[in-house]
């Protein structure tokens, strides 16, 4: 979906006027930064730690044990899932600027191809869904996640992506 | 089995913490604020794209400048969106559950101590003079208030026990149903804990359950009429009766006479010990918590009035919260006058027991006791849970089986040779 809506972002870049493209470079300007300040919120390490609840924590009633499962995996697959969100707006964000920089350039050269350059950079800086991979891993891989007492997120012990105890979710990519 | 739900609150919030719940959710609210502020930003960005991709472009090629603030669009709506959306589900059901969970942990510090044992008869063997009996029965009488008010108050948090577990079942379940989405494993029915709520007198707890406190109905000295079955004297006047009316009553054998629904602390749980209920008396104390002015004035006559023994605070009936509206059914039931005192006591006890409230729900009573396992009229459903309520869980069961013995009118067999000797 994406490489497509940006394939349209592709041509509507080589028709646009000059000022219009001083108004879309600020527009990309705004969600750089807003992208960039909303990163910080969406640690995933972050949420991992502050979002654990000890399983005692529920208590004993008679539906404690059903949330708590509940929890625990819901718990576990956002936060996997929030590392293919942040991925998916970091990649976005480097298309951002780059085709904004082209965009720049593109005043200066007048020139058609720098735009589409542009165009074509912020395309492909959004193919793919990071988002939904990681999404789609964390609930196969955290299908069989228990609560625990400890939060298993609590040690930095590198762990694969989705374990569900034992340490630290990690991204792969990046310890690659 | 009153006090049950008190205990499996108290088991339940042993070692919770709300706030846990409250910072997790807090961090799912984090989550979904910092998406939601991205959705806004792409949101407004798209705009801005369009409107810079329009500018000094020909009205023709508009569709240009649209597919370039979908671009944009898409991102927001296939990736922020719903994760943003995830995340504020999980933090409007958590911060609910935790807020349950927090009102259950509070009425956990509220919850009263079960009441002890019933005090014990002073004995009027032994009494020097009328006066040593007086005040031995004075004295006696004081106790038992305190004793039925720490019923009542008892019988009361059992309910508040047993609203706040339910409340927090509800809201447990809605947010495992809520991050059951987010984490795509569906919740089968099958898979689901039986409802919080076993219903009143549900299924036990275990052992720290099993405590029945009984509030104790003033009379005097038992009197054993030599049958298993004590019959409380039965009110000619309105209501059923005996015979082919609408129910007879069933007495299961009473521990001691004069205490309705007293199993004096288990050591006669079945009333089995032959002592009962002397029919005349136990139906004028019945029909004293009931406000019943022929046999209460019966009672009271034996007792010396108002100005007698019991008057000043233990007087059936006229004890504001134990022989009143608190533990004997809060529905008002005991205001009913000339209800007649068996069929109250016994259908509070029983059946009437079972919803409506603490009295209903046997605080009281014991099993085996006089007013509880009498079937009586509706009017007596408050000042039945003095002497029933301890009927309390029985079971359902156990209550149809106690209906087909109405049907099958073997209680009347079995009663009736004790009718014409006590009313005889």
């Amino acid at each position: 979906m994406l490489p497509e809506m940006f394939a349209d972002f592709a041509a509507a870049a080589v028709k646009a006027s000059p000022h219009g493209l001083t108004i879309v470079e600020d527009a990309i300007d705004l969600a750089v930064k807003s992208i960039d300040d909303e990163l910080v919120n969406l640690d995933h390490q972050t949420f991992g730690v502050d979002g654990f609840i000890p399983v005692s924590a529920f208590g004993t009633a008679d539906r404690s044990p059903e949330l708590a499962l509940h929890h625990t995996r819901a718990h576990a697959v956002i936060e996997t899932t929030l590392i293919g969100v942040k991925k998916d707006l970091e990649r976005f964000r480097t298309a951002c600027v780059e085709a904004r920089d082209l965009i720049k350039g593109a005043d200066v050269q007048a020139g058609d191809d720098s735009r589409v350059l542009a165009a074509r950079v912020l395309a492909e800086g959004t193919t793919g869904n990071s988002t939904d991979d990681y999404y789609n891993q964390a609930v196969n891989e955290e299908a069989d996640a228990v609560p625990t007492e400890e939060n298993p997120h609590g040690e930095e012990v590198p762990a694969r992506v989705g374990t569900p105890v034992g340490g630290k979710i990690t991204d792969p990519e990046e310890d690659q | 089995m009153t006090g049950q739900h008190v205990q499996k609150l108290l088991k339940a919030t042993a070692a919770s913490n709300h706030l846990k719940l409250s910072e997790s959710g807090k961090a799912w609210q984090d989550g979904h604020d910092a998406l939601d502020a991205l959705a806004t930003t792409l949101t407004r960005t798209a705009k801005e794209v369009e409107r810079g991709f329009a500018d000094e472009v020909a009205p023709e090629d508009q569709g240009t400048a649209a597919r370039g603030r979908k671009a944009f669009e898409t991102l927001r709506d296939d990736v922020v969106v719903p994760r943003r959306d995830q995340m504020n589900a999980a933090a409007v059901a958590l911060r609910k559950a935790a807020a349950k969970l927090g009102s259950a942990e509070s009425a956990r510090a509220d919850m009263p101590d079960a009441p002890g044992d019933a005090p014990v008869r002073p004995s009027s063997y032994g009494a020097e003079d009328d006066a040593e009996a007086f005040r031995a029965q004075r004295i006696y009488s004081n106790q038992v208030t305190s004793h039925n008010a720490a019923v009542s108050a008892y019988a009361d948090a059992d309910e508040k026990a047993r609203l706040k577990l339910q409340d927090l079942d509800e809201a447990y379940a809605e947010a495992s149903a809520v991050l059951a989405k987010i984490h795509g494993e569906p919740v089968y029915p099958e898979d689901l804990p039986p409802p919080g709520d076993p219903g009143p007198g549900g299924l036990p707890v275990g052992p720290s359950g099993g405590h029945r406190p009984t509030p104790v109905i003033q009379g005097p000295p038992p009197v054993s009429t030599g049958h298993p079955h004590p019959v409380p004297i039965v009110d000619p006047g309105p209501g059923p009766g005996p015979g082919p009316g609408p129910g007879p009553e069933h007495h299961s054998p009473g521990p001691v006479g004069g205490t309705l629904g007293n199993p004096g602390s288990g050591s006669h749980p079945g009333g089995g010990g032959g002592l009962g209920i002397n029919p005349i008396i136990g139906g004028g104390i019945a029909a004293g918590l009931f406000g019943g002015p022929g046999l209460a004035n019966a009672v009271r006559g034996a007792l010396g009035g108002r100005g007698g023994l019991g008057s000043t605070n233990g007087t059936i009936g006229s004890t504001t919260r134990t022989g009143g509206a608190g533990t004997l059914g809060r529905s008002g039931g005991a205001a009913a006058p000339g209800t007649q005192a068996g069929r109250s006591g016994g259908r509070a006890g029983g059946t009437g027991g079972a919803r409506s409230g603490a009295g209903g729900r046997g605080a009281a009573g014991a099993p085996g006791t006089a007013g509880g396992r009498g079937r009586g009229a509706g009017g007596g459903r408050g000042a039945a849970a003095a002497g029933a309520g301890g009927r309390g869980r029985k079971g359902r069961d156990e209550e149809g089986r106690e209906r087909d013995l109405f049907d099958d009118g073997s209680d009347w067999i079995d009663d009736e040779g004790a009718g014409p000797d006590v009313l005889g």
